[in-house]
């Protein structure tokens, strides 16, 4: 491994992708504007594949063909690959198909367009309907993909992810130095750290707990939120994490759901599950050894599976923290 | 630069990625650092129970989950490199 970098010697960049903050920082700051471009390229190269808000998008235009089977690109292969892993891993509780239900709840624009919308009218509250598991049902047989009638794919949160992954393994491929690509809650590292690691600050709202914390080399974090991502619908409050045993927003038991884990694919399938399983999700993680900080609805934290325990209170400036850039 | 990488470019690299992580995980990575500047201790609880079983692991043999602590540590105080908030 190659030595630490000094902190001096670290750069950053960033900007809004996607209705979130996107932002890199690298271990030769020489290299900032060469690694934002690349950084950049990879996410221009995500939402030509598979943005559910462009018309053109590849997986707009191949809808349509979808139940029949349809040829895809590399790049929205290993999308949808991608997405079905984190299915998997989470054993369905994220779960790529949910698109028309995300629909149906008027998210079928970029958030910041979806907000301003009316709420529209109050609906009496329905029993939820079960409904059934879509992942299972979608196939990939090399370039082929094919996605039943009456389903829709949303590869939003497992797409950031492999994005995250993607883009620091290119950087720092690319230009041999440490990177850390930050899409949002999602984090991904690869290549040398600087001295003392990778600093990162975990706190979804400013009024949320915060707390810096290291993450290692080559590692990767991120952050699932039910508060962030909130839009009025039918006279509620909604979020965009579904359970999608019923294609509702899930309970919001947390506010947020951190975890650190070798991938950033990884970090967000089990995160986005930890929001969809509640309460159930500390025994899961604890059993399954993985590092995660819960935060419920009381600002209380729960942490797991060797997550540094201590926390501040207040915001990380009140602290005296620093930011790159 | 050669941004008209193919897709099995791109899954070997995230390959690539995800061994250098599981080896990091195996304790080749190490980084021990202080804790940022406590002011106040917050509500956390730890769960530490091992007991019970689960059929589904959300790190799948893989990830940190299988060598405790080694992915995150306390923070050190020094300059922030990124955030970690939901989107």
């Amino acid at each position: 491994m190659a030595a630490p970098r000094g902190p001096e010697m670290t750069g950053g960049a960033a900007w809004t992708v996607w209705g979130l903050d996107a932002s890199i920082a690298v271990t030769d700051s020489s290299l900032t504007g060469k690694a934002s471009s690349l950084v950049r390229a990879v996410l221009a190269d995500v939402d030509a594949a598979c943005s559910r808000f462009r018309a053109d998008s590849e997986l707009a235009r191949i809808q349509p063909d979808l139940s029949a089977g349809a040829q895809i690109s590399p790049w929205l292969a290993v999308l949808v690959a991608g997405a079905l892993d984190a299915a998997r891993w989470s054993g369905g509780d994220v779960d790529p198909t949910l698109g028309n239900e995300l629909d149906a709840l008027g998210y079928d624009r970029d958030i910041a367009v979806v907000r301003l919308r009316p709420s529209g009218p109050d609906t009496p509250g329905a029993q939820p309907a079960p409904r059934g598991t879509g992942w299972s049902r979608v196939h990939l047989e090399d370039d082929v993909l094919t996605v039943p009638d009456g389903l829709r794919l949303d590869l939003g949160a497992s797409a950031k992810a492999v994005a995250a992954d993607h883009a620091a393994a290119l950087v720092s491929a690319e230009l041999g130095c440490g990177v850390l690509v930050c899409l949002g809650g999602d984090i991904a590292t690869a290549g040398p750290a600087p001295e003392g690691g990778w600093q990162v600050l975990v706190q979804d709202l400013p009024d949320d707990p915060a707390q810096q914390v290291t993450v290692a080399a080559g590692y990767a974090m991120a952050t699932s939120s039910t508060q962030k991502r909130r839009w009025q619908h039918a006279g509620r409050s909604v979020h965009h994490i579904l359970d999608p045993r019923f294609g509702l927003p899930a309970e919001p038991v947390w506010r947020s759901v951190t975890v650190a884990e070798a991938s950033c694919l990884r970090a967000n399938a089990s995160s986005t599950a930890g929001v969809v399983r509640g309460f159930a999700a500390v025994d899961w993680f604890q059993r399954s050894g993985v590092a995660a900080r819960l935060v419920d609805q009381q600002g209380r934290v729960v942490t797991t599976g060797g997550w540094p325990r201590e926390e501040f209170r207040g915001t990380m400036a009140q602290a005296g923290a620093q930011f790159l850039g | 630069m050669d941004t008209q990488i193919s897709g099995r470019q791109w899954a070997a690299r995230i390959t690539t990625a995800v061994t250098a992580g599981s080896l990091a995980t195996a304790g080749i990575a190490a980084v021990a650092v202080d804790m940022a500047t406590p002011s106040h201790a917050a509500a956390t609880t730890s769960v530490t129970s091992q007991d019970g079983g689960s059929s589904q692991n959300p790190s799948g043999g893989q990830g940190a989950g299988d060598s405790v602590g080694s992915a995150v540590e306390p923070g050190t105080g020094r300059t922030v490199h990124g955030r970690s908030s939901g989107s």
